[in-house]
Protein backbone atom coordinates (compact mmCIF):
# COMPACT_ATOMS: atom_id res chain seq x y z
CA UNK A 1 0.00 0.00 0.00
CA UNK A 2 1.61 3.38 -1.11
CA UNK A 3 -0.23 6.98 -0.25
CA UNK A 4 1.50 6.75 3.08
CA UNK A 5 1.17 10.25 3.81
CA UNK A 6 -2.56 10.44 2.45
CA UNK A 7 -3.77 7.80 4.79
CA UNK A 8 -1.17 9.74 8.33
CA UNK A 9 -3.30 12.60 7.15
CA UNK A 10 -6.64 10.64 7.43
CA UNK A 11 -5.62 8.51 10.35
CA UNK A 12 -4.92 11.29 12.73
CA UNK A 13 -5.98 9.73 16.38
CA UNK A 14 -7.57 12.68 17.08
CA UNK A 15 -9.97 12.19 13.92
CA UNK A 16 -10.04 9.23 14.60
CA UNK A 17 -11.74 8.69 17.40
CA UNK A 18 -14.35 11.77 16.42
CA UNK A 19 -15.41 8.88 14.03
CA UNK A 20 -14.95 6.30 16.42
CA UNK A 21 -17.92 7.99 19.18
CA UNK A 22 -20.44 6.94 16.81
CA UNK A 23 -22.80 4.08 16.27
CA UNK A 24 -21.74 3.70 12.50
CA UNK A 25 -22.98 0.52 11.83
CA UNK A 26 -26.62 0.66 13.52
CA UNK A 27 -29.38 -0.54 10.74
CA UNK A 28 -31.69 2.69 11.78
CA UNK A 29 -28.78 5.21 11.43
CA UNK A 30 -28.02 3.36 8.00
CA UNK A 31 -31.86 3.41 6.66
CA UNK A 32 -32.02 6.99 7.83
CA UNK A 33 -29.08 8.06 5.72
CA UNK A 34 -30.21 6.61 2.92
CA UNK A 35 -33.66 8.43 2.61
CA UNK A 36 -31.00 11.39 2.66
CA UNK A 37 -29.26 10.25 -0.06
CA UNK A 38 -32.27 9.51 -1.99
CA UNK A 39 -33.93 12.97 -1.01
CA UNK A 40 -30.44 14.47 -2.27
CA UNK A 41 -30.39 12.87 -5.21
CA UNK A 42 -33.98 13.15 -6.07
CA UNK A 43 -33.77 17.17 -5.41
CA UNK A 44 -30.17 17.58 -7.56
CA UNK A 45 -31.37 15.17 -10.11
CA UNK A 46 -28.18 13.06 -10.03
CA UNK A 47 -27.65 9.36 -10.50
CA UNK A 48 -25.83 8.59 -7.31
CA UNK A 49 -25.58 10.44 -3.47
CA UNK A 50 -23.29 9.16 -0.49
CA UNK A 51 -23.03 9.45 2.85
CA UNK A 52 -19.77 8.69 4.25
CA UNK A 53 -17.46 9.09 6.52
CA UNK A 54 -13.49 9.30 5.40
CA UNK A 55 -10.81 6.50 7.42
CA UNK A 56 -7.07 6.29 7.52
CA UNK A 57 -7.33 4.42 4.24
CA UNK A 58 -10.78 3.69 3.06
CA UNK A 59 -13.92 5.62 2.50
CA UNK A 60 -16.64 3.92 4.71
CA UNK A 61 -20.33 4.57 2.96
CA UNK A 62 -22.98 4.76 5.60
CA UNK A 63 -26.16 5.84 3.03
CA UNK A 64 -26.51 5.88 -0.62
CA UNK A 65 -28.47 5.84 -3.37
CA UNK A 66 -27.75 4.66 -7.10
CA UNK A 67 -24.95 2.37 -5.69
CA UNK A 68 -24.02 -0.72 -7.16
CA UNK A 69 -20.87 -3.04 -8.56
CA UNK A 70 -18.23 -3.19 -6.80
CA UNK A 71 -18.63 -0.22 -4.49
CA UNK A 72 -21.96 -1.18 -3.41
CA UNK A 73 -19.90 -4.72 -2.61
CA UNK A 74 -17.33 -2.72 -0.75
CA UNK A 75 -19.67 -0.55 0.68
CA UNK A 76 -16.78 2.12 0.00
CA UNK A 77 -13.27 2.17 -1.69
CA UNK A 78 -10.09 3.10 -1.06
CA UNK A 79 -9.51 6.70 0.09
CA UNK A 80 -6.94 7.55 -2.48
CA UNK A 81 -9.84 6.79 -4.93
CA UNK A 82 -12.45 9.12 -2.86
CA UNK A 83 -14.04 12.05 -4.31
CA UNK A 84 -15.08 12.75 -0.67
CA UNK A 85 -11.34 12.45 0.35
CA UNK A 86 -10.85 16.11 -1.21
CA UNK A 87 -13.87 17.47 0.36
CA UNK A 88 -12.37 16.14 3.97
CA UNK A 89 -9.01 17.28 3.24
CA UNK A 90 -10.39 20.41 2.03
CA UNK A 91 -12.40 20.92 4.82
CA UNK A 92 -15.15 22.82 2.82
CA UNK A 93 -17.01 22.55 -0.03
CA UNK A 94 -15.76 20.60 -3.03
CA UNK A 95 -16.81 20.33 -6.75
CA UNK A 96 -15.40 19.00 -9.64
CA UNK A 97 -17.12 19.67 -13.00
CA UNK A 98 -15.32 17.32 -15.31
CA UNK A 99 -13.38 14.83 -13.81
CA UNK A 100 -12.26 13.49 -16.75
CA UNK A 101 -10.99 16.93 -17.97
CA UNK A 102 -9.62 17.98 -14.53
CA UNK A 103 -6.34 17.04 -14.37
CA UNK A 104 -6.38 15.38 -10.56
CA UNK A 105 -8.67 13.28 -10.97
CA UNK A 106 -8.14 12.37 -14.51
CA UNK A 107 -6.75 9.44 -13.83
CA UNK A 108 -8.93 8.23 -11.09
CA UNK A 109 -10.09 4.69 -11.37
CA UNK A 110 -13.45 5.04 -9.50
CA UNK A 111 -14.16 8.15 -12.07
CA UNK A 112 -13.19 5.51 -15.12
CA UNK A 113 -14.77 2.70 -13.83
CA UNK A 114 -17.89 3.90 -13.04
CA UNK A 115 -18.67 6.12 -15.43
CA UNK A 116 -19.44 9.19 -13.42
CA UNK A 117 -17.62 12.16 -13.77
CA UNK A 118 -18.85 15.50 -11.97
CA UNK A 119 -19.29 15.62 -8.05
CA UNK A 120 -20.17 18.52 -5.17
CA UNK A 121 -19.59 17.33 -1.65
CA UNK A 122 -20.00 19.36 1.91
CA UNK A 123 -18.12 18.13 4.67
CA UNK A 124 -19.86 16.12 7.87
CA UNK A 125 -18.37 17.71 11.16
CA UNK A 126 -18.05 15.03 14.27
CA UNK A 127 -19.30 16.03 18.05
CA UNK A 128 -15.52 16.88 18.25
CA UNK A 129 -15.36 19.10 15.62
CA UNK A 130 -12.97 17.20 13.61
CA UNK A 131 -13.92 16.85 9.71
CA UNK A 132 -14.95 12.99 9.48
CA UNK A 133 -16.96 12.06 6.10
CA UNK A 134 -19.18 14.36 3.57
CA UNK A 135 -22.88 14.38 1.90
CA UNK A 136 -21.94 14.44 -1.93
CA UNK A 137 -24.07 14.01 -5.10
CA UNK A 138 -21.91 12.25 -8.48
CA UNK A 139 -23.36 12.57 -11.63
CA UNK A 140 -22.18 10.77 -15.15
CA UNK A 141 -22.14 14.17 -17.37
CA UNK A 142 -20.57 17.21 -17.11
CA UNK A 143 -21.93 19.46 -14.73
CA UNK A 144 -21.80 23.27 -13.08
CA UNK A 145 -23.71 22.82 -9.90
CA UNK A 146 -25.28 25.82 -8.54
CA UNK A 147 -25.66 27.70 -5.41
CA UNK A 148 -29.25 26.12 -4.76
CA UNK A 149 -27.49 22.64 -5.68
CA UNK A 150 -25.37 23.44 -2.78
CA UNK A 151 -27.44 25.13 -0.55
CA UNK A 152 -29.85 21.78 -0.58
CA UNK A 153 -26.52 19.60 -0.08
CA UNK A 154 -25.71 21.55 2.93
CA UNK A 155 -29.27 20.95 4.04
CA UNK A 156 -28.94 17.41 3.91
CA UNK A 157 -25.71 17.96 5.40
CA UNK A 158 -26.63 19.07 8.17
CA UNK A 159 -29.91 16.47 8.53
CA UNK A 160 -27.16 13.80 8.66
CA UNK A 161 -24.88 15.26 11.45
CA UNK A 162 -27.83 15.71 13.90
CA UNK A 163 -28.48 12.17 13.01
CA UNK A 164 -25.32 11.10 13.42
CA UNK A 165 -25.24 12.98 16.87
CA UNK A 166 -28.12 10.83 17.94
CA UNK A 167 -25.95 7.74 17.17
CA UNK A 168 -23.45 7.54 19.83
CA UNK A 169 -21.48 4.36 19.70
CA UNK B 1 -2.77 -4.10 -15.77
CA UNK B 2 -2.27 -6.98 -13.49
CA UNK B 3 -4.31 -9.07 -11.41
CA UNK B 4 -2.28 -8.76 -8.53
CA UNK B 5 -3.33 -5.19 -8.30
CA UNK B 6 -5.78 -4.17 -10.33
CA UNK B 7 -5.99 -0.55 -10.92
CA UNK B 8 -2.95 -0.61 -9.24
CA UNK B 9 -4.26 -1.41 -5.88
CA UNK B 10 -2.65 -4.35 -3.82
CA UNK B 11 -4.18 -6.46 -1.46
CA UNK B 12 -3.66 -5.08 1.84
CA UNK B 13 -0.97 -7.02 4.33
CA UNK B 14 -0.29 -7.70 7.95
CA UNK B 15 1.74 -4.97 7.60
CA UNK B 16 -0.87 -2.64 6.30
CA UNK B 17 -2.47 -3.45 9.24
CA UNK B 18 0.09 -2.90 11.73
CA UNK B 19 1.08 0.53 10.06
CA UNK B 20 -2.80 1.79 10.86
CA UNK B 21 -2.82 0.85 14.18
CA UNK B 22 0.58 2.80 14.67
CA UNK B 23 -1.11 5.42 12.47
CA UNK B 24 -4.32 6.05 14.60
CA UNK B 25 -3.06 5.34 18.05
CA UNK B 26 0.01 7.54 18.36
CA UNK B 27 1.98 6.24 21.24
CA UNK B 28 -0.39 3.50 22.25
CA UNK B 29 0.02 1.99 19.06
CA UNK B 30 3.06 -0.69 19.89
CA UNK B 31 1.34 -1.89 22.66
CA UNK B 32 -2.01 -2.12 20.79
CA UNK B 33 -0.10 -3.87 18.35
CA UNK B 34 1.19 -6.46 20.58
CA UNK B 35 -1.71 -7.17 21.93
CA UNK B 36 -3.59 -7.70 18.87
CA UNK B 37 -0.69 -10.13 17.65
CA UNK B 38 -1.01 -12.20 21.02
CA UNK B 39 -4.83 -12.23 20.17
CA UNK B 40 -4.21 -13.51 16.46
CA UNK B 41 -2.17 -16.56 17.30
CA UNK B 42 1.07 -17.84 15.56
CA UNK B 43 -0.48 -16.98 12.35
CA UNK B 44 -0.19 -13.24 12.01
CA UNK B 45 -1.89 -13.17 8.15
CA UNK B 46 -4.33 -10.56 7.61
CA UNK B 47 -6.94 -13.14 7.60
CA UNK B 48 -5.97 -13.71 11.38
CA UNK B 49 -5.29 -10.39 12.13
CA UNK B 50 -8.96 -8.90 10.94
CA UNK B 51 -11.23 -10.49 13.55
CA UNK B 52 -8.61 -9.63 16.26
CA UNK B 53 -8.65 -5.76 15.21
CA UNK B 54 -12.52 -5.92 14.44
CA UNK B 55 -13.02 -7.25 18.48
CA UNK B 56 -10.51 -4.52 19.98
CA UNK B 57 -11.15 -1.00 20.94
CA UNK B 58 -13.56 1.49 18.59
CA UNK B 59 -10.51 3.06 16.53
CA UNK B 60 -8.93 -0.05 15.92
CA UNK B 61 -12.52 -1.38 14.94
CA UNK B 62 -12.64 1.62 12.29
CA UNK B 63 -8.75 0.43 11.14
CA UNK B 64 -9.92 -3.08 10.65
CA UNK B 65 -13.17 -1.56 8.22
CA UNK B 66 -11.26 0.70 6.48
CA UNK B 67 -8.83 -2.52 5.77
CA UNK B 68 -12.02 -4.57 4.86
CA UNK B 69 -13.20 -2.59 2.05
CA UNK B 70 -9.73 -2.71 0.68
CA UNK B 71 -9.93 -6.36 0.37
CA UNK B 72 -13.24 -6.79 -0.79
CA UNK B 73 -12.21 -4.09 -3.80
CA UNK B 74 -9.02 -5.79 -4.59
CA UNK B 75 -11.06 -8.89 -4.39
CA UNK B 76 -14.03 -7.81 -6.53
CA UNK B 77 -11.61 -5.57 -9.29
CA UNK B 78 -9.25 -8.82 -9.48
CA UNK B 79 -12.24 -11.00 -10.56
CA UNK B 80 -13.56 -9.32 -12.69
CA UNK B 81 -10.42 -8.71 -14.49
CA UNK B 82 -10.02 -12.13 -14.74
CA UNK B 83 -13.77 -12.44 -16.26
CA UNK B 84 -12.49 -9.90 -19.07
CA UNK B 85 -9.17 -11.53 -19.72
CA UNK B 86 -10.84 -15.10 -20.15
CA UNK B 87 -13.29 -13.56 -22.46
Amino acid sequence: MQHTELYDRLGEPERMRDIAGLDLLNPDLRTSLDEIAERSATLLEAPVSLVSVVLDTSQLILGSHGVSGWVEQAQGTPAEWAMCTHTVLAGEPYCVIDGYEDPKHIDNPFLRMTGLRSYLGVPLLGVGGQVIGAHCVIDARRRIFTDVDLAVLTDGAEKVMRLLQAYPA
Amino acid sequence: MSNDAPYGLNRPTADDARAAVLRVHGDNGPQIWEQLVRAAGSDTSLDRLLPAMAAADPTTRLCALALRIRVTTHTELAAAQLTIARS
